[in-house]
């Protein structure tokens, strides 16, 4: 687990100022050693989350900026827990976030009541980078950051709820950045001619969707399947006939990869690593 | 009280000595005490290691300018328990208990600069508890910083992570 940014590697030698005369024997001691930025990150890496948010990124332009930073991001991967959204389906009982919180095997972990945000979370839709897109009975969607404690309430979808297929609904993080977009696909009928349109809105930012693509459906059988993305810059979403890539940063088709005839029966692709797959039986 | 913990491990050290394993380190603190190590503590600190290798273990007296007869014991300890695999929950916590900030950032600093991975770890763990549930101001004295953010700066700041805690409709009561 290497979480150290390289510039680690070089040494940091103590600064010993002489101005002082009352210095006398040797520098034994340094008092209030100003550690440098590269090693303000490694402490930072190990400061609580809540912490991080609420005063470290408030105590100066530099620690703000390494907290802010890309680099940061990843280096605390190397610390963080896995944890667990658990739905209640049970009336008056609320869901909750189990956060594990410690990597030995004592199993301790935090129980957060999400009671609190929203009486009823509902069930996930979609999830990236441990951002939970959730919707409820009452077919509201909630976007929830359960270690932060926060949630935020989405927009209404461009459609009517009642036609709403969440599952072609997908949470996407624009890579190196900390800003995260829900995608949604949907088939329309307009004047006789059926499209694939496709819908975007970035979280936080965007008070309502915006269309960003449309595709002409081109044979009689249109289908679309569930978008595939694994936590890169592209979003594949399969149809009938063709792979349709869409790049999560600029918001547009990229590519369209024409499937051959006989993937008709094939499964929806799937993502090993950077590589899509498609398998089909025959 | 910094030599009298130093010579008690100066003596140690010598008397742990086996005259017939191969020879021991001597570390040069900044201040000029000479600490005897057996090999296996010097190839923990890895800056140490690769002086030795360097050198094909001709030099043994490694001067480490850097850093104090008061932190060096600390860190000789630590990379003795390391070697002994008995780095527990409850060392750490002792080992701890005896440092005031000032000397956990050094020896945070000495094991940066010995390039010892554990201890380093170790302590910036020890750094991020103690700052953990403090104020902005506390965090800024502990580690003298100066505040260069101006009041608007600092407002935007605060909004950048607004979304977070808006937006979310107040929870009604009804069952459903």
């Amino acid at each position: 687990s290497n979480c150290f940014p390289p510039s680690l590697g070089t040494k940091i030698m103590f600064s010993c100022s002489h101005s002082d005369s009352n210095c006398t024997e040797s520098c034994k001691v340094i008092s209030m050693p100003r550690l440098p930025e590269e090693l303000m990150f490694v402490i930072l890496t190990f400061v609580p989350l809540n912490c991080l948010i609420n005063s470290a990124r408030y105590v100066s332009k530099t620690w703000a900026a390494i907290i802010r930073s890309f680099d940061f991001s990843q280096a605390r991967r190397a610390h963080s827990k896995h944890g667990l959204y658990v739905e209640s389906c049970m009336s008056g009982v609320s869901s909750y976030f189990l956060e594990f919180k410690d990597d030995d095997v004592s199993g301790e972990f935090e129980k957060t009541d999400l009671r609190k945000i929203r009486n009823r979370m509902g069930k996930i839709m979609s999830s990236c980078d441990g951002i939970l897109v959730l919707s409820n009975i009452l077919r509201e969607v909630y976007v929830l950051n359960p270690v932060l404690k926060s949630c935020l309430r989405i927009p209404c979808f461009p459609i009517p709820m009642q036609f709403m297929d969440h599952s072609r609904c997908q949470c996407t993080r624009v890579p190196r950045t900390a800003q995260f977009k829900l995608f949604f696909g949907d088939v329309l009928e307009i004047l006789g001619v059926v499209w694939y349109v496709f819908y975007v809105l970035s979280i936080g930012i965007d008070n309502s969707w915006k269309e960003i693509a449309r595709r002409e459906v081109s044979l009689d059988q249109m289908f679309l399947f569930e978008p595939t993305y694994s936590g890169g810059n592209d979003l594949l979403w399969r149809t009938t006939d063709e792979v349709i890539v869409i790049d999560v940063d600029k918001e547009i088709i990229v590519t369209g990869y024409p499937l051959p005839d006989e993937s008709w029966f094939a499964s929806n692709i799937f993502m090993d690593g950077e590589s899509p797959f498609l398998y089909c039986c025959q | 009280m910094a030599e009298e913990v130093s010579s008690q491990m100066n003596s140690l050290s010598i008397s742990e000595t086996n005259p017939s394993s191969s020879a021991t380190i001597s570390l040069v603190s900044g201040d000029d005490i000479v600490f005897k190590v057996e090999p296996t503590i010097a190839k923990e600190m890895e800056t140490v290691q690769s002086f030795i290798d360097e050198t094909d273990g001709k030099i043994t007296t490694i001067p480490l300018p850097n850093i104090s007869s008061h932190d060096l014991p600390y860190v000789i300890e630590y990379c003795e328990k390391s070697i002994a695999g008995k780095i527990t929950k409850e060392f750490e916590a002792e080992f701890v208990k005896k440092l005031n900030n000032e000397e956990v950032k050094e020896l945070f600093l000495a094991a940066n600069y010995l390039n010892i991975k554990k201890l380093l770890d170790f302590l910036s763990q020890v750094i991020a508890d103690r700052i953990a549930n403090k104020s902005v101001e506390y965090v800024r004295r502990y580690f003298g910083i100066e505040n260069d953010f101006t009041p608007e700066e600092e407002a935007k700041l605060r909004e950048e992570l607004a979304w977070t805690f808006t937006g979310v409709d107040p929870d009604d009561e009804d069952e459903n």
